[in-house]
């Protein structure tokens, strides 16, 4: 049985696949660059900024501890991004491909279903690698964004949480699969998962009921820790007890989450809807 | 020897009816039924042999298919495919398990035949080194080699079923299986991509393919299974199964009754077997089995002035593999 650099392979030619198939269909591709830019960040800064008083942002600044609403506001951005990757790259994608009848054949090679899965992450880093580098780019040309060189000392969290994405793209892929027309629930579950991570808003704000379970997300600590870095906003605990949640968190979504996705993989096989759509 | 296949006891049995979330919640009592799929399959394909499950719509075909390539896990049964446990080894199956089950949507649209092909190549871990052979076989073996390059969404659907079995043929596998293979094609497509199959045979393939064909059947096989309601009824070399049927050729009649024609059955039922009668629209058409239709046909005449029928077609025909399912079932394969 073929090993590693076989499953490696694998997950590069689904990369590849998604890619090129994306290709074909260029205004989706710039679509999928653009759009976290005009439907989320920039109104969400605006939204803010009409809020300032003198140019000022003491709201926030009373709620985090920092005025500088432009990185709020983008690093949040950032965090939604790499959410967006687990519920709509990794998860929906397999959705569509039970749409598009092409499930079926790829379940029945001998690469790993995991692997299945995970290759999806190839084409989700390269499209949220360039529609960050579009987004600062605004950021700094248009919305005086400016970071604290200490934000560096974020990409560990930053890491972790992507691990903690990759849980949390297993429980919603076996969601995917079991109740198959799954659009909605992304989508919902997409938007409650970000506001819940904190990513426009400070989680302090929630609703007391909803903060409990924030509390339980991975990208909750991760977008605390990259604004405390990256612009000395006040966190939300002491560093090390944030990085110890975070550790945490990921380490229970993880097994979680491929324990459920092996489930809902078994229950297809069982139930037969592999093929259905 | 190993047999590609062997599958002893095999059950499959689904749900009938749904469950709501609601009614979940609500701990009401479930009141789905189960309806047996595959009820209680053995079944043993010889290396090197094109078997065929030949059986109606619903005869639980494809589901069996679908156990057999590990996508659907066996209500109950074993099985073992090139020696090994499908249940306990699903992934030394697949990697040794050419299918083609779900035709040209099995495919991606918007990438080329080579690109697709590049794809699959992957997925089954074919190494990096044979990739670029391996696919220009596959493209040979199915004559797609000089559109290799065309987006998938260009071709016609007998070239898209060709490309799917290409698809199926890049992990060089010793089994190949195929689920329904010409439905939807035209006739020469059909035949072509007939002759592609008895090509993989030469090759030393095993090929286990489903259809509801019965010449598809009668020309390609060299064994075939009837199936029926999950069960296999009838397994055996087209030939000796076209001999189980006690006759030598079979009459066709279209006969014009008052009535119900019984009469009329009555006194043909005295020089041939009648295998089925199906009355409509004051047409009474009728099947006979029968040692020579020199015989029987003089006889239907007479039979037909004696009871005032009138006899409108006669169409001799040898005996068809149908003709061995209806007289096992009492239906035709495509009701």
């Amino acid at each position: 049985m073929a090993g590693l650099g076989a499953e490696l392979r694998a997950a590069l030619a689904i990369g590849r696949k998604d890619l090129r198939t994306l290709s074909r269909y260029p205004w989706s591709m710039w679509a999928m660059i653009f759009t976290p830019l005009y439907q989320g960040i920039i109104p969400a800064f605006l939204f803010g900024a009409s809020f300032a008083i003198g140019g000022r942002s003491l709201g926030l600044a009373s709620s985090v501890g920092t005025e500088n609403l432009a990185g709020f506001v983008f690093l949040g951005g950032v965090v939604s991004a790499l959410v967006s990757i687990a519920f709509w790259a990794m998860a929906m994608s397999l959705r569509n491909e039970m749409d598009m009848g092409t499930l079926e054949p790829t379940w029945l090679t001998p690469t790993r279903h995991d692997t299945l899965l995970l290759g999806r992450l190839v084409s989700g880093i390269l499209v949220f690698a360039a529609s960050q580098a579009v987004l600062f780019a605004v950021g700094v040309a248009f919305f005086g964004l400016r970071f604290r060189p200490d934000i560096v000392y974020a990409l560990p969290a930053f890491a972790v949480s992507a691990v903690g994405m990759l849980g949390t793209a297993y429980l919603l892929a076996a969601a995917v699969l079991l109740i198959r027309e799954a659009n909605f629930f992304i989508d919902t579950t997409n938007f409650l998962y970000s506001t819940a991570s904190g990513v426009l808003f400070p989680i302090t704000l929630l609703p007391a009921v909803v903060q409990p379970v924030a509390l339980l997300l991975p990208t909750t600590y991760a977008t605390d820790i990259l604004r405390q870095q990256a612009l000395g906003a006040r966190p939300l605990f002491d560093p090390p007890l944030e990085y110890a949640a975070l550790l945490a968190t990921t380490a229970l979504v993880l097994p979680l989450g491929r324990w459920a996705f092996a489930r809902a993989e078994r229950a297809m096989r069982v139930r037969g809807t592999l093929g259905q759509y | 020897m190993t047999a590609a296949v062997d599958a002893r006891g095999l059950v499959k049995e689904f749900e009938k009816g749904r469950r709501t979330l609601w009614q979940r919640v609500t701990r009401q009592p479930d009141m789905r039924t189960r309806f047996r799929a595959v009820d209680g399959i053995d079944l043993r394909v010889e290396t090197g042999e094109i078997f065929g499950l030949l059986g109606p719509n619903g005869a639980g075909k494809t589901t069996t298919m679908k156990m057999l390539s590990t996508l659907l896990e066996p209500t109950a049964g074993t099985i073992t495919v090139l020696g090994f446990d499908a249940a306990k080894e699903p992934r030394k199956v697949r990697a040794r398990l050419g299918a083609m089950l779900s035709g040209e949507r099995s495919l991606y649209w918007k990438l080329t035949a080579r690109e697709n092909l590049e794809y699959f190549a992957a997925l089954y871990h074919v190494p990096p080194s044979e990739t670029r052979a391996r696919i220009e076989r596959s493209l040979d073996v199915v004559k797609l080699s000089d559109r290799a390059e065309d987006y998938v969404e260009r071709y016609s659907t007998g070239m898209r079923q060709r490309l799917a079995l290409a698809r199926a043929l890049l992990p060089d596998p010793p089994l190949v299986i195929l689920d329904e293979p010409t439905v939807g094609l035209d006739p020469q497509s059909a035949r072509d991509l007939r002759d592609r199959v008895r090509e993989l045979r030469a090759q030393g393939r095993t090929v286990l393919l489903t259809t509801h064909y019965m010449d598809e059947a009668d020309q390609l096989c060299d064994r075939v299974a009837i199936i029926d309601e999950g069960r296999i009824v009838a397994l055996d070399a087209p030939a000796v199964l076209k001999r189980t049927v006690r006759a030598d050729e079979i009459v066709r009649l279209e006969v014009g009754v008052d009535g119900d024609g019984a009469a009329f059955l009555e006194r043909l039922g005295r020089a041939g077997t009648v295998a089925r009668h199906e009355r409509r629209n004051g047409t009474l058409s009728v099947a006979v089995h029968c040692g020579s239709a020199r015989a029987l046909v003089p006889a239907a005449f007479d039979a037909a002035s004696a009871t005032g029928a009138t006899i409108r077609h006669v169409d001799v025909v040898p005996v068809t593999l149908e003709d061995v399912f209806i007289a096992l079932t009492g239906r035709a394969l495509r009701e």
